[in-house]
C-alpha cells in the first residue's frame, strides 16, 4: 500500500507524511532506531505498529477498517491513481462518490457525517492564496513540501532539491549488488502495488534513503520550527495550512467551533490569518514583526464579541493613565530617633546603586533584559577598595543624657552595697523579751505567794488512768521487787520529777525494793537524784533498791534486759563506789529474778513517745505471760501515744498519769503532797499568762494583717 | 565485709531471731537470748567508740584554732574532768552526782524553758504570716488545752474546760497518735522484710 494508517485515528495518510492530518497524531517516531538504518523507510513498516495495535482495538473498529482497506484496493485495482495527498484522507470517496454511498450505508450514522463533512475545499484555491502572502523566503523553503504534498507517489525527493555535494556523492555512489533480501508474501503483494518511482527510491543505500527522508521532512517545515513544536496539539499542521484546504482544522474542529469561526477560515484561507499563525510558528521573527503582524489583522472582521472584550480591555487600560494623574506620595516624617539611627553614607550607597543603572543590559540569551549580570570589563579594571560606612549615629542631647543614666546605672550595679546598719534590738528581740518576762514574772510571783491559790484537781474527777495507777501501786507488797525505768532527759527533770514524785513516794511507802534502770545514759543519776530527793523531802534514808544503771542498745537492749535482766545489768552501780556495798542482785527482792516477768511491777518513766512504744513492745509480752502490770508516767506531750495501749484490750499499759496535772491528780488522790502541789499555783499562773500572751499576740497579729490588706486594697483602688 | 557474707550473717541472724520469738524454746530461745546480748554489748562499745570519736574531733577543732575552738576546749575540759570525777569516785556518788544536778540538769531544762517563750512568741506571730483558717484552728485547739489543762489561777477549775480539753486529747489526738502507730508497725514489718530478704542492707555489702 502507497498510503500509511495514522495508529491512532486508524484513517490512510500519504507515507512522507510524518503527522497524521487528521487527528495530528506523530506516525513516524522522533528517532529511528538501529533496525531502522538497515531497512529501507518503506512506508509499510510504519504500517506494522498499526497492524499490532489493531488485535487490541474493537471488533466494529476493525469492520470498519476492513471496508476500509477493501475499497482502497478495490481502487488500486481499479487504476485509479491518487493525485493528491489531501485527497489521501478520503481517497476512495472522493473518487468513488457512489460506494462511498453504498459504504456509508454500513458505517454508523456519525461516521457517515464526518465522511460528509471532509469534502474537500477546493485544495488548488487555497494553495494559491496562500502563497499570495507568505513571504518570498518562506516559500522557498516551503517548495519541497509543495511538491510533496502535490505528489506524494512519485519520487519524493528530485535531485535539483538535493544539495550539490550530496548530488556528487550520490552520483558516485555504486549502486547496490546483489539482490534484495526476500521479502514476505505480504510485503511482495504491497510492494507490487508501489510505484516505479518509488522501487527506484529502494534501490538507494539505507542511510541515503532514511537521511534523504528525514530531510524531506524536515523540509516540509519552515525553519526555526522545532518537531516538538510541529506537533502542538491547537495549532494547524503547516501543510493543511499552506494547502489552504484546512481540513486539519476541520477534521479536528467541533462543529460548534467551525461556526463560530467562520470569518476566521476564510481569512486563513485568504492568507491573513496564517501570517499571523507564521510569525507564531516562526520564532526567528521578530518581536517587532509579529506585532506588526498582528496589527495588520483587520479587526473589523473580528467576531462581535471579540470586539467587544478588545474594547472593555481598552477601557481597562486606560484606568492605570488616571492611576498615574493622582499626586505622588509624600515622603513620611521620620521620627527623631529613627532619624538618628539613619547611616550618614546612605546616599553614597544609594548613588553607587543609581549607578548600576547605567551598565549596558543584556539583549540576548537567558539573560536578556537583565542590567550588570555580565560585566562588559575585566573585573580586575574596575576593583576598587570597597567603601567603609560608618556606624556612626547622630546622637541627640537626650539620648546622650539617656546614655550616661544607663550607664551609672550600669555602674552602681556592680558595685556592692553596704547593708542597712541592723538594729540593736529589733521588735522580734522586743516580743520575746516581753514574753519571757510575762512568764518569769508571773511564776515567781505565784511562788512568792505563800499560801495556794488555785485549788488541786477534785479527786472525783479524776481520770480513770491515774485511778488504775494508783490501784495497782497500791497493791503492790512489801519487799516486792519494781522495776523504775527513768528513761527521760534531764532536760524534762521539772516535769518529770514533779510528775512521778508522787508515785516514786507511794512506792517507798510501800516498801518496794526499787530496781532503777535506763535506756538512756543520764538515767541512772536522774534515778539517783530522785531517790535523793525523796529522801530529802521525806527525811528518810532509803536504801533499799539497785541502781543496775545503763541498758545500752535500745530496744535491742530492752530486750536482752526483758529476757535476762541480771546478765544484762549485771552491776550495781553503788558497789563500784562503795564496793561494801551488797550488790542489789544478792537481796533477796531479787534474787529470784531471771527475767522481767518477775519484777511485781514495771514503772516506765518518760517522756518520749518511742521510748515508751519501746518498753510496751519489748517488755509487755512477757509481762502478760505472768499477768503482771506494765505502768507508766509521761510527760504531757507522750499522753496521746501511750493512750491507745491504755485503752486496749488487755491493756497493755495497765495505768498511767501525764504531766504536772497528772503529778497533782495523783497527789491529791493519794492525798500527800509533792512537787506538783508546789509547782501548781506557778503552774497555773504560767499557764493563764501564756493564754493571755497568745490571745492578745493573736488579736494584734490579725489587727495588722487586716490593716496592712485594707491599705495594700485601697492602693490598688487608688491606682 | 562489704561482700555477701555481710548479707548472709544478717538474714541467718535475723531469722533465727525472727524463729526465736515464734518459737520461744529450746536452743531457739537460747540463740536469740544470746544473740541480742551480742548486740548490747556491741551498742555499748560503740558508746564509747562515740564518745572517743567526739573527742577526736574537738580535739583536732582546738590544734587546728579554727573558730569556736574554744567551746571545743570547753567540752573536752569538761569531758575529763567528768570522767576522772566519775571513774574515781563511781558514777552514782555525791560528787559525781552534784555536778549531773548542778550542771547538766539546769543546762537542759533552761534550753526547754526557752523552748516555752519561743512557742509562745511562733503562736503570736503565725496569724501574721499565715492569716489563715487553719493557722485559726490552730490557736483555737492550744488556747482551749491549756484553758483545760489546769484550774485557772485565782478563779479554779472550770469543768466544761476540762471536758473540752479531755475530749480534744482523747479523742482527735488519740486517733491520730493511732494512725501514727499503725504506721510505724507497718513501716518496721516492711523495713524488717527488706532486711530479711536482703534488698536493704544497712550494714552494707
Amino acid at each position: 500500500m502507497s498510503e500509511v494508517r495514522c495508529p491512532m485515528c486508524g484513517k490512510a495518510n500519504p507515507p512522507e507524511t510524518e503527522v497524521c492530518q487528521f487527528c495530528q497524531a506523530r506516525i513516524t517516531p522522533l528517532v529511528l532506531n538501529s533496525t531502522s538504518d538497515d531497512v529501507p523507510p518503506n512506508p509499510q513498516e510504519s504500517s506494522v505498529p498499526v497492524h499490532i495495535a489493531e488485535s487490541e482495538k474493537p471488533d466494529w473498529l476493525d469492520d470498519l477498517r476492513q471496508d476500509d482497506e477493501a475499497a482502497a484496493e478495490e481502487g488500486e485495482e481499479s487504476g485509479m491513481p491518487e493525485t493528491n495527498a489531501s485527497d489521501e484522507g478520503s481517497p476512495h470517496e472522493e473518487e468513488h462518490p457512489e460506494e462511498a454511498g453504498e459504504e456509508g450505508r454500513e458505517i454508523p450514522d456519525w461516521l457517515a457525517g464526518l465522511g460528509a463533512e471532509e469534502k474537500p475545499t477546493e485544495p488548488e484555491e487555497g494553495k494559491v492564496s496562500g502563497e499570495e502572502e507568505i513571504p518570498g523566503w518562506l516559500a522557498e523553503q516551503e517548495e519541497p513540501s509543495e511538491e510533496l504534498a502535490a505528489t506524494p507517489q512519485e519520487t519524493p525527493f528530485e535531485e535539483a532539491a538535493l544539495p550539490e555535494w550530496f548530488s556528487a556523492q550520490e552520483s558516485e555512489e555504486p549502486e547496490p549488488e546483489g539482490e534484495p533480501a526476500p521479502l514476505p508474501d505480504w510485503l511482495a503483494e504491497e510492494e507490487a502495488g508501489i510505484p516505479e518511482e518509488a522501487q527506484q527510491e529502494e534501490g538507494l543505500p539505507d542511510w541515503l534513503t532514511a537521511f534523504t527522508a528525514a530531510e524531506a521532512l524536515e523540509g516540509v517545515q519552515p525553519e526555526g520550527v522545532s518537531p516538538a513544536e510541529s506537533e502542538i496539539p491547537f495549532l494547524p499542521h503547516e501543510d493543511s495550512v499552506e494547502a489552504g484546504t484546512g481540513e486539519g482544522i476541520e477534521e479536528g474542529t467541533p462543529d460548534w467551533l467551525k461556526e463560530l469561526e467562520p470569518a476566521s477560515l476564510e481569512d486563513q484561507a485568504e492568507g491573513v490569518t496564517p501570517a499571523l499563525i507564521v510569525g507564531a510558528l516562526t520564532q526567528e521573527t521578530p518581536v517587532e514583526e509579529a506585532q506588526e503582524a498582528f496589527d495588520i489583522v483587520d479587526l473589523s472582521e473580528l467576531p462581535d464579541w471579540f470586539t467587544e472584550v478588545s474594547a472593555a480591555e481598552k477601557a481597562e487600560g486606560a484606568q492605570p493613565e488616571a492611576v498615574e494623574e493622582e499626586p505622588a506620595l509624600v515622603s513620611a516624617e521620620l521620627p527623631e530617633w529613627l532619624e538618628a539611627m539613619r547611616p550618614v553614607q546612605a546616599e553614597t550607597l544609594q548613588a553607587t546603586i543609581e549607578g548600576e543603572e547605567l551598565t549596558p543590559e543584556e539583549k540576548m540569551g537567558p539573560l536578556v533584559g537583565m542590567r550588570g549580570a555580565l560585566p562588559s570589563q575585566p573585573s580586575a579594571i574596575h576593583y576598587r577598595k570597597p567603601p567603609s560606612y560608618s556606624a556612626k549615629l547622630q546622637v541627640s542631647e537626650t539620648q546622650q543624657a539617656h546614655i550616661a543614666l544607663l550607664e551609672e546605672l550600669l555602674s552602681t550595679e556592680g558595685a556592692a552595697r553596704a547593708l542597712p546598719q541592723k538594729a540593736a534590738i529589733s521588735s522580734r528581740d522586743v516580743i520575746r523579751l516581753v514574753i519571757a518576762g510575762v512568764l518569769l514574772l508571773t511564776v515567781l510571783l505565784a511562788l512568792l505567794i505563800a499560801e495556794p491559790r488555785t485549788s488541786m484537781p477534785d479527786p472525783q474527777f479524776i481520770s480513770p488512768e491515774i485511778m488504775d495507777l494508783s490501784e495497782i501501786i497500791s497493791g503492790v507488797q512489801f519487799d516486792a521487787p519494781v522495776l523504775v525505768a527513768f528513761d527521760y532527759e534531764p532536760g524534762f527533770s521539772g516535769e518529770m520529777d514533779a510528775a512521778a514524785g508522787a508515785v516514786i513516794e507511794d512506792l517507798v511507802d510501800q516498801g518496794a525494793y526499787l530496781t532503777l534502770v535506763s535506756t538512756h545514759p543520764s538515767g541512772p543519776l536522774l534515778a539517783e537524784r530522785a531517790v535523793q530527793m525523796i529522801n530529802q523531802a521525806q527525811d528518810l534514808e532509803y536504801t533499799s533498791y539497785a541502781n543496775l544503771g545503763y541498758i545500752p542498745g535500745g530496744m535491742t537492749g530492752l530486750a536482752a534486759f526483758a529476757s535476762n535482766p541480771h546478765t544484762a545489768s549485771p552491776i550495781d552501780l553503788a558497789t563500784v563506789s562503795d564496793p561494801s556495798h551488797v550488790s542489789g542482785w544478792s537481796e533477796p527482792a531479787l534474787s529470784g529474778v531471771t527475767d522481767v516477768s518477775d519484777f511485781a511491777l514495771v514503772v516506765v518513766l518518760t517522756e518520749d513517745a518511742d521510748t515508751a512504744r519501746g518498753w510496751i513492745e519489748q517488755v509487755w509480752p512477757l509481762l502478760a505471760e505472768k499477768n503482771k502490770p506494765l505502768v507508766m508516767v509521761t510527760s504531757a506531750q507522750t499522753e496521746a501515744v501511750v493512750r491507745p495501749y491504755y485503752e486496749s484490750d488487755p491493756k497493755q499499759v495497765g495505768g498511767f498519769s501525764s504531766g504536772l496535772a497528772g503529778g497533782a491528780a495523783y497527789e491529791s488522790l493519794v492525798g500527800t503532797g509533792g512537787l506538783s502541789g508546789q509547782y501548781w499555783d506557778a503552774f497555773s499562773a504560767g499557764l493563764l499568762a501564756t493564754e493571755v500572751l497568745i490571745l492578745l499576740g493573736s488579736l494584734v497579729s490579725l489587727g495588722v494583717v487586716s490593716t496592712s490588706s485594707h491599705k495594700s486594697s485601697k492602693g490598688e483602688d487608688v491606682k | 565485709m562489704r561482700t555477701p557474707l555481710s548479707a548472709a550473717v544478717a538474714i541467718i541472724v535475723g531469722l533465727l531471731i525472727l524463729a526465736g520469738y515464734f518459737f520461744p524454746f529450746g536452743p531457739l530461745l537460747s540463740l536469740k537470748n544470746t544473740l541480742i546480748q551480742w548486740a548490747m554489748i556491741l551498742a555499748g562499745f560503740a558508746l564509747l567508740v562515740g564518745v572517743v570519736n567526739l573527742i577526736k574531733v574537738h580535739w583536732i577543732k582546738i590544734r587546728k584554732r579554727s573558730p569556736g575552738s574554744i567551746y571545743s576546749l570547753i567540752l573536752i575540759i569538761s569531758l575529763a574532768v567528768t570522767i576522772v570525777v566519775a571513774g574515781y569516785f563511781g558514777p552514782v556518788a555525791s560528787s559525781s552526782l552534784w555536778i549531773f544536778n548542778n550542771v547538766q540538769v539546769p543546762v537542759e531544762t533552761s534550753l526547754l524553758a526557752l523552748l516555752s517563750v519561743l512557742l509562745i512568741y511562733v503562736v503570736v506571730r503565725l496569724l501574721r504570716r499565715r492569716p489563715d483558717s487553719i493557722s485559726i484552728l490552730f490557736i483555737a485547739t492550744v488556747f482551749l488545752v491549756l484553758l483545760g489543762t489546769a484550774p485557772l489561777f485565782f478563779i479554779g477549775e472550770v469543768r466544761v474546760l476540762t471536758v473540752i480539753r479531755n475530749f480534744i486529747v482523747q479523742v482527735p489526738a488519740v486517733a491520730g497518735a493511732r494512725g501514727i502507730l499503725l504506721g510505724v508497725a507497718l513501716g518496721a514489718i516492711a523495713t524488717g522484710i527488706r532486711i530479711l530478704t536482703g534488698a536493704d542492707r544497712p550494714y552494707g555489702g
